[in-house]
């Protein structure tokens, strides 16, 4: 797609005041009022998500298999980490040799598969669902020759939430997800009225994030070196190097009112609780699995597997999220913008990729967005607006698996440009930002 | 009165629909197992596997009566694509497990058959 026949596209949207898609050729092909919308939105049919004003994207690639985290590197690669091999591999390299948006050059390797990668210096780190390896380059080569290296090992083999995301900090740390193997940490797994554990035995070896060395190998996870917890799954997480502190959005609890109908209608099920992103601390609890955050309320709530009605307010030293949203989005990934290659207004908020709701039934599903807050110098975050939607591409869904698109990984390149990865059919999209 | 009783006799050994399956199945699957399989029954991606096209399903009516109420949450070194464990519901009546399971195969399967009460008692007597 010839992005600059696009933005002339879309600034004759512009001057309309109108929602409008505008194909690749730059036709404009379809409009609809947009006086209920206060964002001049950007759409396209085949692009199959929308951008504010001032933005173009490119399908970067298609096809790729079930995309998971994406990275870039200096030189302009783009890296996926895949949940499914392709022919084996599970990651795939991506290059725009002739800069026309689009990867000319695709090539798979690593025999692993998972969902963290990130470039940190000469090396690609991968996150399986039981370690962190890596590789290293050698010179500007578009596949690292170096042999697999095990940063830390030994990660619980777990059924649910068992993905370990990372992240860096500028001194030498990385900072492992560990999901919670569990919804609530009920005594009987996912089962109306059973309690909660207590305490909850899970905490011990999961629901929190972990720091280890970024930089020494053959580390193995024993529990020890705990960062934060109480988090339930934090698949979304990255260091603010302005504020030099780990953020993250975390996977809230399940099915409330199918265990607890007593304190839940379907529809406060599918609300509650928040999403909540935080920013995390050394030591920092975050409320799982004792607690839930109520948007509704602007109150930690106490769980009704430990005693909650619904109205009972959380007792204890639990952390106050920075920011959240509407209930079961599952936030996939975060990233702090940097400089203002996404223009100047955007730089350092926190852009958040929602995959999207399974959960909120009788409600419509929800998510499927990439939303943006705003950071403060003092490190809380401003209002949320939607950055991209249109993903799920159908106005009501019923069903995930009927998504078009769900929005899953999140990487800016050293150029401005952001990368989004979808997972349903791995398509990446480059997105760019070209003025109003 | 000994007319009904040789009915139910009648109808319990042709394996027909007994009363069980007077019971609503669709409520009882919108209330056990409409959030993971989803109303469609064709499940989440990567999260919960589909009731459509599934092999279990369609399969031994006893042994999709002992796996539901068992769970596969509890069967260790259960191997799924699916990351979500099925909790057991063996807190369920013979008469619903009959009924939302036959809901089951009648909305989703591919074989319509009921699942009998007697698949169901025959289930529980295998225990874990």
């Amino acid at each position: 797609m010839d992005y600059r026949k696009l933005a002339t596209c879309l600034a004759s949207v512009s001057a309309l005041g109108l929602l409008a898609a505008c194909d690749g050729t730059g036709d404009q092909v379809k409009q609809e009022d947009a006086s209920h919308s206060s964002m001049v939105m950007q759409s396209d049919a085949d692009l199959g998500m929308t951008l504010p004003e001032g933005y173009v994207a490119t399908i970067y690639a298609d096809n790729l298999g079930f995309a998971r985290h994406i990275t870039t590197r200096d030189d302009g690669a783009v890296y996926v980490a895949l949940r499914r091999a392709h022919e084996d591999k599970g990651i795939v390299a991506l290059r725009d040799n002739d800069g026309d948006g689009h990867a000319d050059d695709v090539q798979y390797f690593g025999d692993v598969i998972g969902t963290g990668i990130e470039v940190r210096g000469d090396y690609l780190y991968f996150g399986t669902d039981t370690a962190v390896v890596r590789f290293k380059f050698n010179g500007d080569e578009l596949i690292p020759s170096g042999a697999m290296e095990t940063v830390v090992s030994g990660f619980p083999e777990q059924r649910q939430h068992a993905v370990k995301p990372f992240t860096f900090d500028d001194d030498g740390n990385i900072y492992v997800n560990v999901g919670a193997d569990a919804n609530a940490c009920q005594q009987e797994m996912r089962t109306a009225g059973s309690p909660g554990m207590m305490p909850c035995p899970i905490l011990d070896v999961g629901a929190g994030i972990w720091k280890f060395n970024a930089d020494a190998t053959d580390q193995v996870f024993d529990g020890s070196a705990r960062y934060a917890t109480g988090i339930r799954n934090a698949v979304a997480l990255d260091w603010n190097h302005s504020q030099n502190a780990l953020y993250f959005a975390q996977h809230g609890r399940d099915q409330l009112s199918a265990f607890w109908p007593d304190y839940y209608t379907d529809e406060d099920s599918a609300e509650l609780p928040a999403e909540e992103f935080h920013r995390a601390a050394q030591g920092s609890n975050h409320g799982w699995p004792y607690t839930y955050w109520d948007h509704k309320q602007g109150a930690r709530m106490q769980g009704p597997e430990y005693g909650g009605d619904g109205k009972m307010l959380a007792e204890g030293d639990f952390a106050t999220p920075v920011g959240v949203t509407g209930g079961h989005w599952a936030p996939n990934d975060l990233i702090f913008v940097e400089g203002d290659g996404l223009g100047s207004h955007m730089k350092g908020a926190a852009l958040i990729a929602f995959h999207g709701s399974w959960n909120r039934a009788p409600l419509p599903q929800e998510g499927y967005k990439i939303v943006a807050f705003p950071m403060n110098d003092d490190g809380s975050a401003g209002e949320m607006s939607v950055f991209s939607d249109g993903y799920k591409g159908v106005d009501v869904l019923a069903n995930p698996r009927q998504a078009r698109f769900r929005p899953m990984g999140l990487a800016q390149a050293r150029d401005g440009a952001l990368f989004i990865a979808d997972s349903m059919k791995g398509r990446v999209w480059r997105v760019q930002y070209v003025g109003k | 009165m000994w007319v009904n009783k040789a009915l139910v006799g009648i109808v319990l050994a042709l394996g027909l629909p007994s009363a069980a399956h007077a019971l609503d199945g669709a409520k009882l699957y919108k209330n056990n197992c409409e959030t993971c399989h989803q109303s469609d029954g064709w499940g989440i991606p990567f999260m919960a596997a589909p009731l459509v096209e599934s092999n279990i399903v369609d399969g031994d009516a006893e042994y999709l009566a002992w796996l539901v109420m068992t769970g596969t949450g509890n069967i260790k070194d259960w191997q799924s694509d699916f990351s979500t464990p099925m909790p057991g519901f063996k807190q369920l009546s013979d008469d619903e497990l009959a009924s939302v399971l036959s809901f089951v195969r009648s909305e989703f399967g591919s074989i319509k058959n009921e699942v009998s009460i007697d698949d169901v008692m025959a289930a529980r007597m295998r225990g874990n």
